[in-house]
Protein backbone atom coordinates (compact mmCIF):
# COMPACT_ATOMS: atom_id res chain seq x y z
CA UNK A 1 0.00 0.00 0.00
CA UNK A 2 1.36 3.42 -0.89
CA UNK A 3 1.97 5.84 1.97
CA UNK A 4 2.74 9.50 2.47
CA UNK A 5 5.86 10.63 0.60
CA UNK A 6 8.79 11.53 2.82
CA UNK A 7 11.00 14.57 2.48
CA UNK A 8 11.63 18.05 3.75
CA UNK A 9 12.15 21.45 2.10
CA UNK A 10 14.40 24.08 3.65
CA UNK A 11 13.58 26.41 0.77
CA UNK A 12 11.46 26.49 -2.38
CA UNK A 13 13.96 28.75 -4.18
CA UNK A 14 14.68 29.16 -7.00
CA UNK A 15 11.10 30.13 -7.89
CA UNK A 16 10.04 29.27 -11.43
CA UNK A 17 6.70 31.09 -11.41
CA UNK A 18 6.49 34.72 -10.28
CA UNK A 19 3.36 36.76 -9.54
CA UNK A 20 2.26 39.54 -11.86
CA UNK A 21 1.22 42.22 -9.33
CA UNK A 22 -1.77 44.34 -10.33
CA UNK A 23 -3.65 47.29 -8.82
CA UNK A 24 -5.43 44.96 -6.42
CA UNK A 25 -2.46 42.87 -5.30
CA UNK A 26 0.39 45.38 -5.32
CA UNK A 27 0.12 46.27 -1.61
CA UNK A 28 0.40 42.58 -0.72
CA UNK A 29 3.69 42.19 -2.57
CA UNK A 30 4.95 45.58 -1.35
CA UNK A 31 4.41 44.40 2.22
CA UNK A 32 6.16 41.10 1.60
CA UNK A 33 9.18 43.00 0.27
CA UNK A 34 9.49 44.78 3.62
CA UNK A 35 9.02 41.50 5.50
CA UNK A 36 5.37 41.75 6.47
CA UNK A 37 2.29 39.71 5.69
CA UNK A 38 -0.50 42.19 4.86
CA UNK A 39 -4.09 41.19 4.22
CA UNK A 40 -6.93 43.21 2.69
CA UNK A 41 -9.36 44.48 5.32
CA UNK A 42 -12.78 46.12 5.01
CA UNK A 43 -12.95 49.61 6.56
CA UNK A 44 -16.66 49.18 7.24
CA UNK A 45 -16.96 45.79 8.91
CA UNK A 46 -13.30 45.10 9.71
CA UNK A 47 -13.31 41.70 8.07
CA UNK A 48 -10.15 40.41 6.37
CA UNK A 49 -10.30 38.70 2.98
CA UNK A 50 -7.73 36.91 0.84
CA UNK A 51 -7.08 36.77 -2.08
CA UNK A 52 -8.00 40.47 -2.41
CA UNK A 53 -11.28 41.41 -4.12
CA UNK A 54 -12.75 44.72 -5.34
CA UNK A 55 -15.63 44.52 -2.84
CA UNK A 56 -16.15 43.24 0.68
CA UNK A 57 -17.42 39.66 0.49
CA UNK A 58 -18.95 40.04 3.94
CA UNK A 59 -20.78 43.36 4.37
CA UNK A 60 -20.91 44.33 0.67
CA UNK A 61 -20.82 48.02 1.66
CA UNK A 62 -20.28 49.98 -1.52
CA UNK A 63 -18.37 52.76 0.24
CA UNK A 64 -15.99 50.47 2.12
CA UNK A 65 -12.28 51.07 1.68
CA UNK A 66 -10.29 47.91 1.22
CA UNK A 67 -6.78 48.70 2.44
CA UNK A 68 -4.13 46.21 3.54
CA UNK A 69 -3.30 45.66 7.20
CA UNK A 70 -0.20 43.93 8.53
CA UNK A 71 -1.10 40.71 10.37
CA UNK A 72 0.87 38.68 12.91
CA UNK A 73 2.00 35.92 10.57
CA UNK A 74 0.85 33.27 13.09
CA UNK A 75 -1.59 30.61 12.14
CA UNK A 76 -2.40 26.91 12.01
CA UNK A 77 -2.35 24.34 9.23
CA UNK A 78 -5.96 23.91 8.04
CA UNK A 79 -5.18 21.39 5.31
CA UNK A 80 -2.26 20.22 3.19
CA UNK A 81 -1.07 17.80 0.54
CA UNK A 82 2.25 16.45 -0.70
CA UNK A 83 2.57 17.09 -4.42
CA UNK A 84 4.29 14.23 -6.20
CA UNK A 85 3.21 14.90 -9.81
CA UNK A 86 2.68 18.57 -10.64
CA UNK A 87 1.06 19.95 -13.81
CA UNK A 88 3.15 23.11 -13.45
CA UNK A 89 6.30 22.61 -15.49
CA UNK A 90 8.42 24.86 -13.28
CA UNK A 91 7.75 22.48 -10.38
CA UNK A 92 8.60 19.24 -12.18
CA UNK A 93 12.03 19.04 -10.50
CA UNK A 94 10.81 20.07 -7.05
CA UNK A 95 8.51 17.13 -6.31
CA UNK A 96 7.60 15.93 -3.81
CA UNK A 97 6.80 19.23 -2.11
CA UNK A 98 4.20 20.19 0.52
CA UNK A 99 1.39 22.68 -0.06
CA UNK A 100 -0.44 23.98 2.99
CA UNK A 101 -3.56 26.02 3.55
CA UNK A 102 -2.87 28.13 6.64
CA UNK A 103 -5.71 29.60 8.72
CA UNK A 104 -4.42 32.89 10.11
CA UNK A 105 -4.94 33.75 13.77
CA UNK A 106 -6.61 37.05 12.94
CA UNK A 107 -9.88 35.54 11.80
CA UNK A 108 -11.53 32.10 11.55
CA UNK A 109 -11.79 31.08 7.90
CA UNK A 110 -9.01 33.45 6.72
CA UNK A 111 -6.64 31.37 4.64
CA UNK A 112 -3.37 31.83 2.79
CA UNK A 113 -1.70 29.19 0.67
CA UNK A 114 2.01 28.41 0.92
CA UNK A 115 4.62 25.68 1.13
CA UNK A 116 5.60 24.42 4.55
CA UNK A 117 9.38 24.77 5.00
CA UNK A 118 11.72 23.26 7.62
CA UNK A 119 9.35 20.41 8.40
CA UNK A 120 9.53 16.66 7.68
CA UNK A 121 6.53 15.68 5.57
CA UNK A 122 5.60 13.00 8.08
CA UNK A 123 5.14 15.67 10.77
CA UNK A 124 2.65 17.81 8.87
CA UNK A 125 -0.78 17.70 10.50
CA UNK A 126 -3.98 19.71 10.64
CA UNK A 127 -3.90 22.18 13.53
CA UNK A 128 -0.11 22.44 13.62
CA UNK A 129 1.07 25.94 14.68
CA UNK A 130 3.03 27.79 11.98
CA UNK A 131 4.68 31.17 11.46
CA UNK A 132 5.41 33.20 8.37
CA UNK A 133 8.91 33.45 6.90
CA UNK A 134 9.99 35.27 3.77
CA UNK A 135 11.95 34.06 0.75
CA UNK A 136 13.36 36.39 -1.86
CA UNK A 137 12.68 35.18 -5.42
CA UNK A 138 13.83 38.22 -7.42
CA UNK A 139 14.59 41.91 -6.95
CA UNK A 140 10.87 42.70 -6.90
CA UNK A 141 9.32 39.57 -5.47
CA UNK A 142 9.53 38.20 -1.94
CA UNK A 143 7.28 35.25 -1.07
CA UNK A 144 5.57 34.74 2.28
CA UNK A 145 6.12 31.11 3.29
CA UNK A 146 5.46 29.19 6.52
CA UNK A 147 7.40 26.97 8.90
CA UNK A 148 6.54 25.26 12.22
CA UNK A 149 6.15 27.96 14.89
CA UNK A 150 9.08 28.51 17.22
CA UNK A 151 9.07 29.84 20.79
CA UNK A 152 6.96 32.91 21.42
CA UNK A 153 4.20 32.06 18.99
CA UNK A 154 0.77 33.13 20.07
CA UNK A 155 -1.62 30.18 20.35
CA UNK B 1 -40.38 27.36 -4.80
CA UNK B 2 -41.37 24.26 -6.72
CA UNK B 3 -40.67 24.33 -10.43
CA UNK B 4 -43.94 23.86 -12.31
CA UNK B 5 -44.50 22.98 -15.95
CA UNK B 6 -47.69 23.54 -17.96
CA UNK B 7 -49.80 20.43 -18.63
CA UNK B 8 -48.09 18.23 -21.22
CA UNK B 9 -44.95 20.37 -21.12
CA UNK B 10 -42.81 18.50 -18.61
CA UNK B 11 -39.38 18.11 -20.23
CA UNK B 12 -38.16 14.52 -20.51
CA UNK B 13 -35.63 12.27 -22.22
CA UNK B 14 -36.45 10.20 -25.31
CA UNK B 15 -33.04 9.11 -26.60
CA UNK B 16 -29.47 8.39 -25.50
CA UNK B 17 -26.47 7.83 -27.77
CA UNK B 18 -22.80 7.23 -27.19
CA UNK B 19 -19.51 6.66 -28.88
CA UNK B 20 -17.03 4.30 -27.26
CA UNK B 21 -14.69 6.12 -24.84
CA UNK B 22 -11.02 5.43 -25.49
CA UNK B 23 -7.86 6.77 -23.91
CA UNK B 24 -6.89 7.91 -27.40
CA UNK B 25 -9.04 7.37 -30.50
CA UNK B 26 -7.55 7.63 -34.00
CA UNK B 27 -10.49 9.70 -35.27
CA UNK B 28 -11.49 13.33 -35.26
CA UNK B 29 -13.64 14.48 -32.38
CA UNK B 30 -16.23 15.55 -34.96
CA UNK B 31 -16.70 11.98 -36.15
CA UNK B 32 -16.92 10.75 -32.54
CA UNK B 33 -19.59 13.32 -31.73
CA UNK B 34 -21.41 12.52 -34.97
CA UNK B 35 -21.66 8.88 -33.90
CA UNK B 36 -23.03 9.75 -30.44
CA UNK B 37 -25.60 12.21 -31.76
CA UNK B 38 -26.91 10.02 -34.60
CA UNK B 39 -27.18 7.11 -32.12
CA UNK B 40 -29.22 9.32 -29.78
CA UNK B 41 -31.51 10.46 -32.59
CA UNK B 42 -32.07 6.85 -33.69
CA UNK B 43 -32.77 5.81 -30.09
CA UNK B 44 -35.34 8.60 -29.83
CA UNK B 45 -37.11 7.48 -33.00
CA UNK B 46 -37.01 10.95 -34.57
CA UNK B 47 -35.38 12.49 -37.64
CA UNK B 48 -32.29 14.71 -37.42
CA UNK B 49 -34.26 17.53 -39.01
CA UNK B 50 -36.64 17.56 -36.04
CA UNK B 51 -33.88 18.83 -33.75
CA UNK B 52 -34.56 22.52 -33.26
CA UNK B 53 -32.63 23.19 -30.06
CA UNK B 54 -29.08 22.47 -28.84
CA UNK B 55 -27.44 22.79 -25.45
CA UNK B 56 -23.78 21.94 -25.00
CA UNK B 57 -20.95 22.23 -22.51
CA UNK B 58 -18.32 22.69 -25.18
CA UNK B 59 -15.00 22.30 -23.41
CA UNK B 60 -13.25 22.38 -20.08
CA UNK B 61 -11.23 25.45 -19.28
CA UNK B 62 -7.53 25.79 -19.91
CA UNK B 63 -7.00 22.58 -21.77
CA UNK B 64 -5.83 21.50 -25.21
CA UNK B 65 -5.64 23.77 -28.19
CA UNK B 66 -9.27 24.59 -28.78
CA UNK B 67 -9.27 23.81 -32.48
CA UNK B 68 -12.91 23.64 -33.62
CA UNK B 69 -13.80 20.19 -34.95
CA UNK B 70 -10.62 18.70 -33.52
CA UNK B 71 -10.55 19.57 -29.81
CA UNK B 72 -13.98 21.11 -29.33
CA UNK B 73 -17.42 20.73 -30.96
CA UNK B 74 -19.42 23.93 -30.46
CA UNK B 75 -23.14 24.00 -31.28
CA UNK B 76 -22.38 25.91 -34.47
CA UNK B 77 -20.04 23.17 -35.69
CA UNK B 78 -22.63 20.51 -34.84
CA UNK B 79 -25.24 22.29 -36.98
CA UNK B 80 -22.84 22.48 -39.93
CA UNK B 81 -21.66 18.89 -39.53
CA UNK B 82 -25.15 17.40 -39.33
CA UNK B 83 -26.74 19.91 -41.69
CA UNK B 84 -29.43 20.69 -39.13
CA UNK B 85 -31.91 22.94 -40.95
CA UNK B 86 -34.36 23.85 -38.19
CA UNK B 87 -32.43 24.96 -35.10
CA UNK B 88 -34.07 28.02 -33.55
CA UNK B 89 -32.44 27.99 -30.10
CA UNK B 90 -29.03 26.98 -28.83
CA UNK B 91 -26.90 27.52 -25.76
CA UNK B 92 -23.27 26.98 -24.74
CA UNK B 93 -22.77 27.08 -20.99
CA UNK B 94 -19.30 27.27 -19.49
CA UNK B 95 -20.50 26.50 -15.97
CA UNK B 96 -21.55 23.35 -14.13
CA UNK B 97 -20.76 21.13 -17.07
CA UNK B 98 -23.37 19.01 -18.83
CA UNK B 99 -26.05 19.00 -16.14
CA UNK B 100 -26.36 22.75 -16.67
CA UNK B 101 -26.99 22.05 -20.37
CA UNK B 102 -29.83 19.68 -19.41
CA UNK B 103 -31.34 22.43 -17.27
CA UNK B 104 -30.99 24.96 -20.13
CA UNK B 105 -32.67 22.56 -22.54
CA UNK B 106 -35.46 21.72 -20.07
CA UNK B 107 -36.28 25.39 -19.58
CA UNK B 108 -36.16 26.10 -23.33
CA UNK B 109 -38.48 23.15 -24.03
CA UNK B 110 -40.92 24.19 -21.32
CA UNK B 111 -40.99 27.74 -22.68
CA UNK B 112 -41.54 26.56 -26.25
CA UNK B 113 -38.21 27.91 -27.48
CA UNK B 114 -37.66 24.50 -29.08
CA UNK B 115 -39.49 21.16 -29.40
CA UNK B 116 -36.63 18.66 -29.63
CA UNK B 117 -33.37 19.51 -27.89
CA UNK B 118 -30.03 17.84 -28.46
CA UNK B 119 -27.70 17.89 -25.41
CA UNK B 120 -24.22 16.54 -25.98
CA UNK B 121 -20.71 16.43 -24.63
CA UNK B 122 -17.60 15.58 -26.66
CA UNK B 123 -14.03 15.61 -25.40
CA UNK B 124 -10.70 15.09 -27.09
CA UNK B 125 -7.56 14.07 -25.26
CA UNK B 126 -4.62 14.33 -27.64
CA UNK B 127 -1.83 11.80 -27.21
CA UNK B 128 1.40 13.29 -25.92
CA UNK B 129 -0.30 16.29 -24.30
CA UNK B 130 -0.52 16.54 -20.53
CA UNK B 131 -4.16 17.37 -19.75
CA UNK B 132 -3.54 20.37 -17.48
CA UNK B 133 -0.04 21.18 -18.68
CA UNK B 134 0.93 24.55 -17.24
CA UNK B 135 4.04 26.13 -18.80
CA UNK B 136 3.57 29.42 -16.89
CA UNK B 137 6.48 31.46 -15.55
CA UNK B 138 4.20 34.25 -14.30
CA UNK B 139 0.76 34.14 -12.69
CA UNK B 140 -1.86 36.89 -12.51
CA UNK B 141 -5.24 37.36 -10.86
CA UNK B 142 -6.06 34.97 -8.03
CA UNK B 143 -3.51 32.53 -9.42
CA UNK B 144 -0.65 34.79 -8.29
CA UNK B 145 -1.38 33.60 -4.73
CA UNK B 146 -1.35 29.90 -5.60
CA UNK B 147 0.55 28.91 -8.77
CA UNK B 148 3.95 30.33 -7.61
CA UNK B 149 3.69 27.82 -4.72
CA UNK B 150 3.25 24.96 -7.16
CA UNK B 151 -0.52 24.74 -6.60
CA UNK B 152 -2.70 24.70 -9.70
CA UNK B 153 -5.52 22.79 -11.35
CA UNK B 154 -8.49 20.93 -9.95
CA UNK B 155 -6.72 17.90 -8.54
CA UNK B 156 -4.54 19.76 -6.03
CA UNK B 157 -7.52 21.88 -5.01
CA UNK B 158 -9.42 18.65 -4.36
CA UNK B 159 -6.48 17.25 -2.39
CA UNK B 160 -6.80 20.11 0.13
CA UNK B 161 -10.51 19.37 0.60
CA UNK B 162 -9.88 15.64 0.87
CA UNK B 163 -7.18 16.00 3.53
CA UNK B 164 -9.41 18.40 5.43
CA UNK B 165 -12.20 15.81 5.32
CA UNK B 166 -9.88 13.06 6.56
CA UNK B 167 -8.49 15.22 9.39
CA UNK B 168 -11.84 16.63 10.45
CA UNK B 169 -13.83 13.40 10.51
CA UNK B 170 -11.08 10.91 11.30
CA UNK B 171 -11.76 9.00 8.10
CA UNK B 172 -9.20 6.59 6.60
CA UNK B 173 -8.12 7.35 3.03
CA UNK B 174 -8.50 3.67 2.17
CA UNK B 175 -12.26 3.72 2.86
CA UNK B 176 -12.74 5.50 -0.45
CA UNK B 177 -11.88 2.26 -2.24
CA UNK B 178 -15.48 1.04 -2.03
CA UNK B 179 -16.94 3.97 -3.95
CA UNK B 180 -14.10 4.00 -6.50
CA UNK B 181 -14.36 0.26 -7.13
CA UNK B 182 -18.15 0.60 -7.41
CA UNK B 183 -17.53 2.79 -10.48
CA UNK B 184 -15.13 0.28 -11.99
CA UNK B 185 -17.48 -2.64 -11.28
CA UNK B 186 -20.39 -0.87 -13.00
CA UNK B 187 -18.14 0.08 -15.94
CA UNK B 188 -17.79 -3.65 -16.67
CA UNK B 189 -21.48 -3.58 -17.68
CA UNK B 190 -21.02 -0.50 -19.90
CA UNK B 191 -19.36 -1.41 -23.17
CA UNK B 192 -18.71 2.24 -24.02
CA UNK B 193 -16.63 2.74 -20.88
CA UNK B 194 -12.89 3.31 -21.16
CA UNK B 195 -12.38 0.76 -18.37
CA UNK B 196 -14.74 -1.84 -19.87
CA UNK B 197 -13.02 -5.23 -19.89
CA UNK B 198 -10.23 -4.22 -17.51
CA UNK B 199 -11.57 -4.02 -13.99
CA UNK B 200 -9.14 -2.73 -11.37
CA UNK B 201 -8.79 -4.44 -7.98
CA UNK B 202 -8.67 -3.11 -4.44
CA UNK B 203 -4.91 -3.67 -4.51
CA UNK B 204 -4.63 -1.62 -7.71
CA UNK B 205 -6.46 1.22 -6.01
CA UNK B 206 -4.51 1.08 -2.76
CA UNK B 207 -1.20 0.91 -4.65
CA UNK B 208 -2.05 3.64 -7.15
CA UNK B 209 0.74 6.04 -8.01
CA UNK B 210 0.78 9.11 -5.76
CA UNK B 211 -0.32 12.33 -7.47
CA UNK B 212 -1.05 14.75 -4.63
CA UNK B 213 -1.09 12.80 -1.38
CA UNK B 214 -3.57 11.77 0.00
CA UNK B 215 -4.87 11.45 -3.59
CA UNK B 216 -3.54 8.74 -5.86
CA UNK B 217 -3.99 7.76 -9.51
CA UNK B 218 -7.44 6.14 -9.37
CA UNK B 219 -8.92 9.08 -7.45
CA UNK B 220 -8.91 10.94 -10.76
CA UNK B 221 -11.07 10.17 -13.79
CA UNK B 222 -9.12 9.43 -16.95
CA UNK B 223 -9.17 11.87 -19.88
CA UNK B 224 -10.58 10.16 -22.97
CA UNK B 225 -11.68 10.68 -26.52
CA UNK B 226 -15.42 10.19 -26.51
CA UNK B 227 -18.88 11.69 -26.79
CA UNK B 228 -22.35 11.20 -25.40
CA UNK B 229 -25.70 12.74 -26.31
CA UNK B 230 -29.31 12.82 -25.13
CA UNK B 231 -32.46 13.97 -26.90
CA UNK B 232 -35.04 15.80 -24.83
CA UNK B 233 -38.58 16.89 -25.63
CA UNK B 234 -41.81 17.66 -23.80
CA UNK B 235 -44.25 15.09 -22.41
CA UNK B 236 -46.89 15.67 -25.11
CA UNK B 237 -44.42 15.06 -27.96
CA UNK B 238 -42.73 12.17 -26.14
CA UNK B 239 -45.89 10.04 -26.15
CA UNK B 240 -45.31 8.60 -29.60
CA UNK B 241 -41.64 7.76 -29.08
CA UNK B 242 -40.28 4.26 -28.22
CA UNK B 243 -39.18 4.74 -24.60
CA UNK B 244 -39.71 8.17 -23.04
CA UNK B 245 -38.79 8.73 -19.39
CA UNK B 246 -36.95 10.92 -16.95
CA UNK B 247 -39.56 13.63 -16.58
CA UNK B 248 -37.84 16.63 -15.02
CA UNK B 249 -39.28 17.27 -11.56
CA UNK B 250 -36.90 20.00 -10.45
CA UNK B 251 -33.42 21.43 -10.83
CA UNK B 252 -30.94 23.77 -9.11
CA UNK B 253 -27.38 25.10 -9.17
CA UNK B 254 -24.85 25.88 -6.44
CA UNK B 255 -25.08 29.47 -5.16
CA UNK B 256 -21.89 31.45 -4.55
CA UNK B 257 -23.13 33.80 -1.86
CA UNK B 258 -20.84 32.39 0.84
CA UNK B 259 -17.68 32.21 -1.25
CA UNK B 260 -15.11 34.15 0.76
CA UNK B 261 -11.73 32.78 -0.17
CA UNK B 262 -12.02 32.59 -3.96
CA UNK B 263 -9.82 29.76 -5.16
CA UNK B 264 -8.42 29.27 -1.63
CA UNK B 265 -11.79 27.94 -0.50
CA UNK B 266 -12.63 25.95 2.59
CA UNK B 267 -14.46 22.65 2.74
CA UNK B 268 -16.91 24.28 5.15
CA UNK B 269 -17.86 27.03 2.67
CA UNK B 270 -18.39 24.43 -0.03
CA UNK B 271 -20.54 22.35 2.32
CA UNK B 272 -22.73 25.27 3.18
CA UNK B 273 -23.21 26.37 -0.44
CA UNK B 274 -23.79 22.84 -1.68
CA UNK B 275 -26.26 22.27 1.15
CA UNK B 276 -28.23 25.24 -0.15
CA UNK B 277 -27.97 23.78 -3.65
CA UNK B 278 -29.40 20.48 -2.42
CA UNK B 279 -32.26 22.08 -0.48
CA UNK B 280 -33.18 24.19 -3.50
CA UNK B 281 -33.19 21.05 -5.66
CA UNK B 282 -35.43 19.15 -3.26
CA UNK B 283 -37.77 22.10 -2.87
CA UNK B 284 -38.01 22.58 -6.63
CA UNK B 285 -38.84 18.90 -7.17
CA UNK B 286 -41.07 18.41 -4.14
CA UNK B 287 -39.03 15.29 -3.40
CA UNK B 288 -36.29 14.40 -0.92
CA UNK B 289 -33.33 12.04 -0.63
CA UNK B 290 -35.53 9.23 0.70
CA UNK B 291 -37.46 9.27 -2.60
CA UNK B 292 -34.36 8.76 -4.77
CA UNK B 293 -34.00 5.23 -6.19
CA UNK B 294 -30.96 5.82 -8.43
CA UNK B 295 -28.25 8.29 -7.43
CA UNK B 296 -25.68 9.83 -9.75
CA UNK B 297 -23.13 12.19 -8.20
CA UNK B 298 -20.12 13.76 -9.86
CA UNK B 299 -16.91 11.79 -9.44
CA UNK B 300 -14.30 13.57 -11.55
CA UNK B 301 -12.31 13.55 -8.31
CA UNK B 302 -13.30 10.62 -6.13
CA UNK B 303 -13.60 12.43 -2.73
CA UNK B 304 -16.45 14.51 -4.17
CA UNK B 305 -18.67 11.44 -4.02
CA UNK B 306 -18.43 11.46 -0.22
CA UNK B 307 -18.99 15.16 0.25
CA UNK B 308 -22.04 15.22 -2.05
CA UNK B 309 -23.56 12.14 -0.39
CA UNK B 310 -23.48 14.24 2.75
CA UNK B 311 -24.57 17.63 1.42
CA UNK B 312 -27.45 15.99 -0.48
CA UNK B 313 -28.36 14.27 2.84
CA UNK B 314 -28.04 10.62 1.84
CA UNK B 315 -26.07 10.32 5.07
CA UNK B 316 -24.99 12.68 7.83
CA UNK B 317 -22.03 15.07 7.81
CA UNK B 318 -18.75 13.18 8.17
CA UNK B 319 -20.47 9.80 7.73
CA UNK B 320 -20.04 9.00 4.04
CA UNK B 321 -16.75 7.19 4.56
CA UNK B 322 -18.63 4.59 6.59
CA UNK B 323 -21.93 4.80 4.66
CA UNK B 324 -20.61 4.38 1.11
CA UNK B 325 -20.01 0.64 1.15
CA UNK B 326 -19.79 -1.60 -1.90
CA UNK B 327 -22.98 -3.40 -0.83
CA UNK B 328 -25.00 -0.23 -0.42
CA UNK B 329 -23.95 1.30 -3.76
CA UNK B 330 -24.40 -1.84 -5.89
CA UNK B 331 -27.11 -2.19 -8.56
CA UNK B 332 -29.15 -4.34 -6.16
CA UNK B 333 -28.05 -2.40 -3.06
CA UNK B 334 -29.92 0.01 -0.85
CA UNK B 335 -28.77 3.05 -2.88
CA UNK B 336 -27.69 2.15 -6.45
CA UNK B 337 -25.00 4.67 -7.32
CA UNK B 338 -23.27 5.83 -10.52
CA UNK B 339 -24.66 2.79 -12.28
CA UNK B 340 -22.79 3.16 -15.59
CA UNK B 341 -19.47 3.75 -13.84
CA UNK B 342 -19.51 7.54 -13.58
CA UNK B 343 -16.51 9.45 -14.86
CA UNK B 344 -14.15 7.20 -12.91
CA UNK B 345 -15.28 4.10 -14.77
CA UNK B 346 -16.38 5.48 -18.10
CA UNK B 347 -13.87 8.29 -18.66
CA UNK B 348 -13.70 12.04 -18.31
CA UNK B 349 -16.71 13.40 -20.19
CA UNK B 350 -17.45 15.82 -17.34
CA UNK B 351 -20.74 14.39 -16.14
CA UNK B 352 -22.08 12.97 -19.41
CA UNK B 353 -22.02 9.49 -17.86
CA UNK B 354 -24.23 10.74 -15.03
CA UNK B 355 -26.70 12.52 -17.32
CA UNK B 356 -26.95 9.70 -19.89
CA UNK B 357 -27.36 6.99 -17.27
CA UNK B 358 -29.95 8.99 -15.37
CA UNK B 359 -31.90 9.21 -18.64
CA UNK B 360 -31.47 5.49 -19.42
CA UNK B 361 -32.50 4.35 -15.94
CA UNK B 362 -35.65 6.45 -16.13
CA UNK B 363 -36.36 5.43 -19.76
CA UNK B 364 -35.93 1.78 -18.80
CA UNK B 365 -33.13 1.28 -21.34
CA UNK B 366 -30.15 0.65 -19.02
CA UNK B 367 -29.99 -3.02 -20.07
CA UNK B 368 -27.85 -5.13 -17.72
CA UNK B 369 -27.56 -2.14 -15.37
CA UNK B 370 -31.28 -1.45 -15.11
CA UNK B 371 -32.29 -0.96 -11.49
CA UNK B 372 -35.52 -2.89 -10.97
CA UNK B 373 -38.49 -0.72 -10.10
CA UNK B 374 -36.57 2.56 -10.15
CA UNK B 375 -39.02 5.48 -10.18
CA UNK B 376 -36.90 8.52 -9.20
CA UNK B 377 -33.33 9.49 -10.13
CA UNK B 378 -31.10 12.32 -8.93
CA UNK B 379 -28.25 13.58 -11.11
CA UNK B 380 -25.63 16.05 -9.87
CA UNK B 381 -22.65 17.17 -11.94
CA UNK B 382 -19.77 19.60 -11.42
CA UNK B 383 -16.75 19.90 -9.11
CA UNK B 384 -16.32 22.28 -6.14
CA UNK B 385 -18.99 25.00 -6.22
CA UNK B 386 -19.72 24.35 -9.91
CA UNK B 387 -22.62 22.00 -9.19
CA UNK B 388 -25.86 21.67 -11.14
CA UNK B 389 -28.47 19.01 -10.52
CA UNK B 390 -31.88 17.71 -11.49
CA UNK B 391 -34.33 15.11 -10.27
CA UNK B 392 -36.43 13.21 -12.77
CA UNK B 393 -39.01 10.44 -12.63
CA UNK B 394 -39.92 7.28 -14.53
CA UNK B 395 -43.51 8.41 -15.18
Amino acid sequence: MVSRPSGRKETMAPYGVLPAPDALSEPYWDAARRGALAIQQCSNCGRFQHPPVYFCTDCHDEDAELAFTDVSGWGAVYSYYIHEDSDIRAFGEKTPYPVVMVELDEQPGLFVLANLLECDYGEIAAGMRVEVVFERASEEIVFPQFRPARDGSAA
Amino acid sequence: MAIEFAPGKRPCFIGVGYSPCHRYAPRSLGSIAYEAVTNAVADAGIELAQIDGIAVYPNPLGVNRGIVGHDVIPATYMMRMLGLPNVRWFNQSNWSMIAASVIEAANALAAGACDYALVYRALHHPAGVRYHDNPATTAGGENQFTVPYGHGGGGPRQALHFQRYLSKYGAPREALADAVLNAHTHAQLNENAAWYGREITRDDYLNGRIISWPMTLFDYDMPVDGAGAVIMTTEDRARGTPHPGGYIAGHAMTPHNLERGGIIESLEDLYEMDGLHAENLYRSAGLGPADVDVLHLYDGFSPMMWTRMETFRFCGEGEAHAWATAERLALDGEQPFNTSGGNLGEGRLHGMAHVAETARQMMGTAGPRQVAGAEVALCEVGPFAMGASFICTRE
